[in-house]
């Protein structure tokens, strides 16, 4: 039984067990800043004798220090009034510690996205043998790519595409994440876009394909010309998305097709998001995700207003200002997250 | 061949010593990382961090079995907790059953290259990679696997069921394609 695979596990064991990667230039002085950062609080205890009394002095004086101010503590504490003023600070000490938290995490953001410098990378292993392959990824912001045959592909955020060195022989490219294709004025070659559950054929046509790894479910919405996919997973005859059409595929094999009813589901590829008489709810779900920001209301019948009105290029504070005209709102912001305040509507 | 006392240097935190030590098995390691990574980007942060832990954790190493081994298991273990935590079949019984079923068979292509085959790992779902690697290349049993991974053994035989059929279809797409 086993034997059906062995000539895959052999294939992928003999050509990767030890295949060499190629390392990043800068990788070292990363790596033994971080070692210097995790040693610094290991090397404590290993000071030389020779500057040990050093030490002893330091914790000395640490201590002296530290009764001296038990002392103070005491002969302060005898006051009426500090019980309720220290009650109070200790409030405000908190508060301190709750908003550093918070910038905290917004630099650490921001450092992940500038310690690659440029948040869309490309890259291109070089691999032992004969092949390369170029990959291209985003973080945080969106991207085109052109295809060496002159086709585009536009990845959305955090979304990667690769290809081998030989595309313009098998046309074939790997998909994570949210990528709207642009096929075929250049090229009449049929395209083969693998993603981790299901294989997709297009010539001639545009479409976004979007992978879920985490709930393990493709999708491919047509927006022109005919693109065919099939299950990797489950054997099944080749199945056909006409424009304005969408399959969604299950980690399972299953699969199933609709008309594609959301009129934003392409927004961040025409960079147009239109409303019509849509409540205030559903516009909000549509501007966190194009703009990955997080709406919040201090009162829900705001949610009730209706909106009609077409944006084109704006900015999120902009839309934001032209919803609180419309239904007399207002917004406060902090970071990605905006609280809108108002009456709202019946 | 590093000689022995490389290793003592490196404890002692000879900066010297771990660079080279570092340069022995960068790429080596690098390697290692991109089979267990989703992406190049990814596999560069299991790469730094593996080696970080390498350097902290040298003096536990016993000089048991091969330092290879010892130095590439921290990079393994290191990627396996990248990706354990978000495993879809976690705490779920629908893995566990276990059915081998009938696949064709698919003549392998030679001009299968490195990169392609990497590019394949790269797209499988993060179980089916961890449990591919483990097994096929690494050689661990399914029940070493299992305690790896905190999954039941069944579940690591069904997630290499499904990456073995899985990369088969991938294959027999490649082979229309040439």
């Amino acid at each position: 039984m086993k034997n059906e695979y062995s000539d895959i596990d052999n294939l992928f064991k003999e050509r990767l067990s030890d295949m060499e990667g190629n390392v990043e230039p800068n990788a070292w002085s990363k790596i033994s800043d971080k070692i210097d950062a995790s040693m610094s609080v290991n090397t404590y205890p290993k000071i030389s004798a020779i500057k040990s009394w050093m030490y002893y002095a330091a914790v000395s004086s640490v201590i002296i220090i530290t009764v001296a101010a038990v002392w103070v503590n005491e002969a302060t504490s005898s006051k009426e009034t500090t019980a309720i003023s220290t009650g109070n600070k200790s409030i405000e000490a908190q508060e301190n510690i709750s908003s550093t938290g918070n910038t905290l995490a917004v630099v650490i953001e921001k450092e992940h996205v500038s310690a690659t410098q440029n948040p869309t990378v490309k890259k291109e292993i070089k691999n032992t043998k004969k092949a390369s392959v170029v990959e291209f990824a985003t973080l945080e912001d969106r991207k085109e790519v052109i295809l060496p045959d002159g086709s585009t592909a536009l990845l959305n955020r955090n979304s990667s595409i690769s290809y081998s060195d030989s595309y313009l022989k098998d046309y074939t490219i790997f998909v994570t994440g949210e990528v709207f294709f642009n096929l075929g004025s250049t090229s009449q070659k049929t395209v083969h876009i693998i993603t981790h559950l299901a294989d997709v054929e297009a010539t001639e046509s545009s479409f976004i394909v979007k992978t879920n790894k985490k709930e393990l479910y493709d999708e491919i919405a047509v927006s022109s010309g005919k693109v065919s996919y099939s299950s990797l997973i489950e054997n099944h005859d080749r199945m056909f998305i006409l424009a304005g059409n969408k399959a969604v595929i299950g980690a399972t094999g299953k699969w199933k097709q609709e008309a594609i009813t959301s009129v934003n589901y392409n927004d961040w590829v025409t960079q147009k998001i239109v409303f019509t008489n849509t409540k205030l709810n559903s516009v909000f779900e549509t501007l966190e995700k194009y703009y990955n920001v997080s709406l919040t209301t201090n009162n829900s019948e705001i949610l009730n207003c209706r909106f009609t009105g077409t944006f084109e290029r704006n900015n999120i504070d902009e839309i934001l200002q032209v919803l609180s005209v419309s239904f007399d709102l207002s917004f406060n912001q902090k970071s990605q997250n905006y609280i809108l305040s108002g009456k709202g509507c019946k | 061949m590093l000689d022995r006392d490389i290793v003592k240097l490196c404890i002692a935190g000879d900066r010297k010593a771990q660079e080279k030590l570092y340069n022995f098995y960068a790429s080596k390691m690098k390697g290692v990382c991109l089979r267990y990574s989703r992406s190049v980007v990814e596999s560069e942060d299991i790469f730094q961090d593996g080696f970080v832990k390498v350097f902290s954790n040298l003096k536990n190493y016993k000089g048991q079995g091969s330092f290879d081994g010892w130095v590439r298991r921290i990079m393994v273990n290191t990627a396996i907790d990248t990706y354990k935590k978000n495993l879809p079949f976690k705490n779920s019984s629908q893995f566990d059953e276990f059915i081998e079923d009938e696949l064709n068979t698919v003549e392998l292509a030679d001009e299968l290259q490195e990169g392609d085959l990497l590019n394949i790992l790269s797209n499988l779902p993060d179980g089916y990679r961890l449990v591919f690697n483990l097994y096929a290349i690494e050689g661990y049993s399914h029940k070493e696997i299992s305690d790896m991974l905190n999954i039941s053994e069944n579940t690591s035989k069904s997630q290499l069921h499904r990456a073995r059929k899985l990369i088969q279809q991938i294959l027999f797409k490649y082979n229309g394609t040439r």
